[in-house]
């Protein structure tokens, strides 16, 4: 018999089981998803680790759960075991199980011991073999009488050890920020006030994806000086043509973003560290973000330069479905190197969107309108598309920027420009 | 029948329950352990570790003064007095039973003799024998928290005759009730073989069967190997991916018959000892009383905190699973303790070591090869020979080899493995290294004083990082 942990997830704990693809008695192959997990903002599916028979399963659908935790129980046939002499025992004895050892098999399979959802309030800081930082015993004991979870915790020590030290600093800087995060920013939090003496107020918690998004938009927020530039491009051609081939505008946008940020490199570089240098991309990864009920996801569609449109649509589509259905990978959030927000199905007339840090730029769409363009010699109805782009302005300057939306703009106003 | 309230109830003093007891009550609680038999200790003091390592003791003078030969000293031939060599075991019991009497009056900790089985979660009566005219009394012992220390016994086999003395588990090995002219061993674990050990100094003819395809299954089969060796020289035989089938006990010999890929059909042999595991006592201590389920080994499920997930009832050692070794039932002792008295502590060991006391000792911690292998890490190692040892040599003690493993990523060490003299001992440096996170750098730098058989874990570790100069060189 052999235990199903949760697997080290990366520093996450008490996170959602959200569907369970197996249940007891099942057999299951290794590698077969047991379950899946909402994650930082990804659905993971949790495979077997070994084949077998489940005989146990402690967990269902909506539970909490922490790395290390147990969540059932496999039967492992004997010749895929790491043999022991227990095991070994057992056949010496298969003749007449000793009834001593049949303890009594009751019929409910509810196991009442070691509710882990329960009982775990204090992490046991088990010292994983592979994980990056290593806790002697005495941290281990110092970091549960302090209740930290010595996953969050980054070692300073020698071979990346974690010393006493770094939990008092861990949680110092909890205090700093107002408990909980890393980030100390030492700017004044806002005081809460008894909304309930005004009228009836509801308490309800923020998703996952929302209270990590929130971290990630405050940090942006808080480190990168801001400036919007608005532009507007004129795309009745665009949309007489992407009408005609029945496609969307946005896959056109995407194109059309990746060829800008071609000629125009620094929208398309990170800050290194310290700010004291540049880290320019070779490839073009354009993440879009996505709303979906449980909040802002961010998937990547990679190498845009390299794809036609129509395989970009494709992709769009393909990812924006897993998203809203909360299915997207790990994989597919990560590698982006410039950010689309298209609010251009809802409305508005230009937005101020927050850089995608550590990203240099992100484009944000609003929605297209005919206009009464002056031609030299009358007003033509023409659909205007208005865009904004922000940009970290420690790496861009401005009128860098208003040459690339002008440049940005020009090709959505004439595609052909896209493949010169 | 009587009834008494205590803090704290433990059932069972062995190892697990009196450390458990005494870190109890050095925290502030009023305690009483409950005690089946007469003396404290467990199986560990008074019919385990503790009279197995006396008789192994006298084993090894018996083996060196044989061994004395090839450096000129030649002895007269011993004469065994089977009855001072038990009343010198039980002499060595009885210091430590009695030490652990006065350490209980110390603490104010007070003990029942008598099997104690739970009436409810809040219960446990003890049923004292009587003394004397005295018939057997009740006492109810009323308990805030228990911990449940309750240990495991040897697998009795059914289908084995019962109640022939000639059919040893390892308590009545331990009474050197004679030494037989030929002995068998069922089971090539640690027990039977360190019985074996003994037996086999003493005069006895030994046989071993094992089901696995090696003796000690659990540890890496080069380390095996070299014990295997050694033993078969010593030994009759060692069958492998043998089993036991049948004992026929009606004739003057008992007769066993075998199966296995290159054992005979059968045995004749004077005693057999049987040593195939040991399951725990979940179901003598009234356990259907608290709701508590136990697994379909017997085994009581706890968490890290020792907690059986019914409120104030915590399980240790033995019964609450695998391996079944008195060093993890003290560590958990304390952690059930501690969480009792509101300690945040929980078990988390990376590792807890096994030591076969065999000649040559075999010792192993971490992670083996074979379950590196098996679970696709990554690793390096480092394997140095004894005879390439100066306090091997100069020892006699050439038959051993030390190894580390280390992980590839991480460069930590994750396993060890000694066979060799005193392999037991050397072992602890690999088991601190690996638990304060130590690279083989680490180890290799560290010095070693020399000539010690200690320095093989340094050796080893500087294969690893390529230092070492006690082997032919590796260029990089």
């Amino acid at each position: 018999m052999e235990k199903i942990l949760v697997p080290d997830l990366g520093g996450f704990d008490k996170i959602e089981i959200i569907e369970m693809f197996v249940s007891e008695g099942d057999t299951v192959k290794k590698e077969t998803s047991l379950f899946s997990l909402e994650s930082d903002k990804a659905v993971m599916d949790i495979p077997s680790p070994f084949a077998g028979v489940l005989k146990k399963l402690l967990v269902s659908a909506g539970d909490k759960v922490s790395p290390g935790d147990i969540i059932g129980e496999i039967e492992v046939p004997e010749s895929d075991t790491v043999k022991t002499t227990d095991e070994k025992k057992s056949v010496l004895e298969q003749k007449k199980e000793p009834e001593e050892i049949a303890v009594k098999k009751t019929t409910e399979v509810q196991v009442s011991p070691t509710t882990p959802k329960d009982v775990h309030i204090i992490p046991d800081n088990f010292q994983s073999r592979d994980a990056v930082f290593h806790a002697s015993p005495s941290v281990r004991q110092y970091a549960r009488d302090l209740e930290i979870d010595l996953s969050r915790v980054v070692g300073t020590g020698p071979k990346n050890r974690i010393s006493k030290e770094d939990l008092k600093n861990y949680i110092k800087e909890g205090l700093n920020s107002g408990g909980g995060g890393r980030i100390s920013s030492g700017i004044p939090t806002i005081p809460l006030e008894d909304f309930s003496i005004f009228g009836r107020v509801e308490v309800i918690e923020l998703t996952r994806i929302k209270r990590i998004t929130g971290e990630r938009l405050s940090a942006a927020w808080l480190n990168i000086p801001h400036v919007t530039q608005f532009d507007e491009a004129d795309i009745s051609d665009l949309e007489a043509f992407r009408k005609e081939q029945n496609m969307n505008v946005l896959s056109f946008i995407i194109k059309a973003s990746a060829a800008a940020l071609k000629k125009f490199i620094y929208f398309n570089s990170s800050l290194g560290e310290k700010g004291e240098n540049l880290v320019l991309k070779d490839y073009i990864n354009i993440g879009i973000a996505v709303d979906t009920e449980k909040g802002l996801v961010v998937p990547v569609i990679k190498d845009v330069d390299k794809k036609q449109v129509s395989v970009i649509m494709e992709e769009l589509k393909e990812k924006s479905d897993l998203a809203r259905k909360g299915r997207l990978k790990p994989e597919d959030f990560q590698g982006g190197s410039f950010t689309i927000s298209s609010l251009g199905g809802i409305s508005g007339t230009g937005f101020t969107p927050i850089v995608n840090a550590p990203q240099a730029a992100i484009l944000g769409v609003s929605r297209s309108a005919m206009k009464p363009v002056w031609n030299g010699t009358e007003f033509k109805p023409r659909l205007i598309l208005p865009f904004s782009v922000s940009y970290d302005h420690r790496i861009i300057d401005g009128a860098e920027a208003a040459r690339f939306t002008r440049y940005l703009g020009s090709l959505l106003e004439d595609m052909r420009r896209v493949i010169l | 029948m009587s009834s008494m309230k205590t803090e704290v109830a433990i059932l069972g003093g062995g190892p697990g329950g009196y450390t458990a007891a005494f870190r109890a009550a050095d925290l502030g609680k009023k305690v009483v352990i409950i005690e089946k038999e007469d003396q404290l200790g467990g199986v560990c003091l008074n019919v385990g570790c503790i009279p197995s390592k006396t008789f192994l003791h006298g084993a090894e003078i018996l083996r060196n003064a044989k061994e004395g030969e090839d450096l000129g000293i030649q002895f007269s031939k011993p004469v065994i007095n089977i009855k001072k060599m038990l009343t010198h075991k039980e002499s060595v019991v009885l210091k430590l039973t009695n030490g652990l009497k006065s350490l209980c009056k110390l603490r104010n900790v007070q003990v029942l003799h008598g099997e104690g089985k739970f009436i409810d979660t809040k219960h446990i009566t003890v049923t004292v024998p009587g003394k004397g005219d005295d018939g057997e009394q009740d006492i109810i012992v009323e308990f805030d928290d228990c911990i449940i220390a309750a240990g495991s016994r040897p697998v009795v086999i059914p289908s084995f005759p019962v109640a022939d003395p000639r059919i040893w588990d390892s308590t009545r090995a331990l009474e050197l009730p004679e030494i037989p002219k030929s002995l068998l061993i069922i089971g090539g674990g640690i027990i039977g073989l360190e019985m074996g050990a003994v037996y086999h100094e003493l005069g006895s003819e030994i046989t071993v069967v094992e089901m696995a395809d090696q003796i000690i299954p659990g540890a890496d089969e080069d380390l095996v190997g070299i014990l295997s060796n050694t033993i078969k020289d010593r030994y009759k035989a060692v069958y492998t991916s043998t089993a036991v089938t049948h004992i026929d006990n009606s004739g003057k010999q008992l007769k066993v018959y075998l199966k296995g890929e290159n054992s005979p059909e059968s045995l004749a042999v004077d005693s057999i000892l049987v040593a195939v595991g040991r399951v725990p006592n979940s179901n003598k201590i009234g356990i259907e009383n608290t709701g508590l389920k136990t697994d379909e080994r017997g085994f009581i499920p706890v968490n890290s905190r020792q907690e059986t997930g019914i409120p104030g009832i915590f399980a240790i050692g033995d019964i609450c699973g695998n391996p079944m070794l008195a060093h993890k039932a003290t560590h958990q002792g304390k952690v059930a303790a501690e969480v009792i008295s509101g300690q945040k502590s929980a078990f988390t060991p990376m590792t807890i070591p096994s030591v076969a006391y065999t000649d040559p000792q075999l010792a192993w911690m971490g992670l083996t090869e074979r379950e590196a292998k098996y679970t696709g890490i990554e690793y390096n190692i480092g394997k140095f020979p004894w005879t390439a040892s100066g306090r091997a040599l100069s020892e006699s003690s050439t038959n051993g080899l030390s190894k580390a493993l280390f992980d590839k990523n991480t460069k930590r060490i994750i396993g060890a493995g000694i066979v060799g003299k005193n392999a037991g001992e050397l072992l602890a440096e690999a088991v601190l290294a690996m638990e304060l996170g130590a690279d083989a750098e680490d180890i290799s730098k560290t010095i070693h004083a020399h000539p010690t058989l200690s320095e093989t874990i340094g050796l080893a570790s500087e294969i690893v990082d390529g230092s070492i100069t006690d082997l032919p060189g590796q260029i990089k």
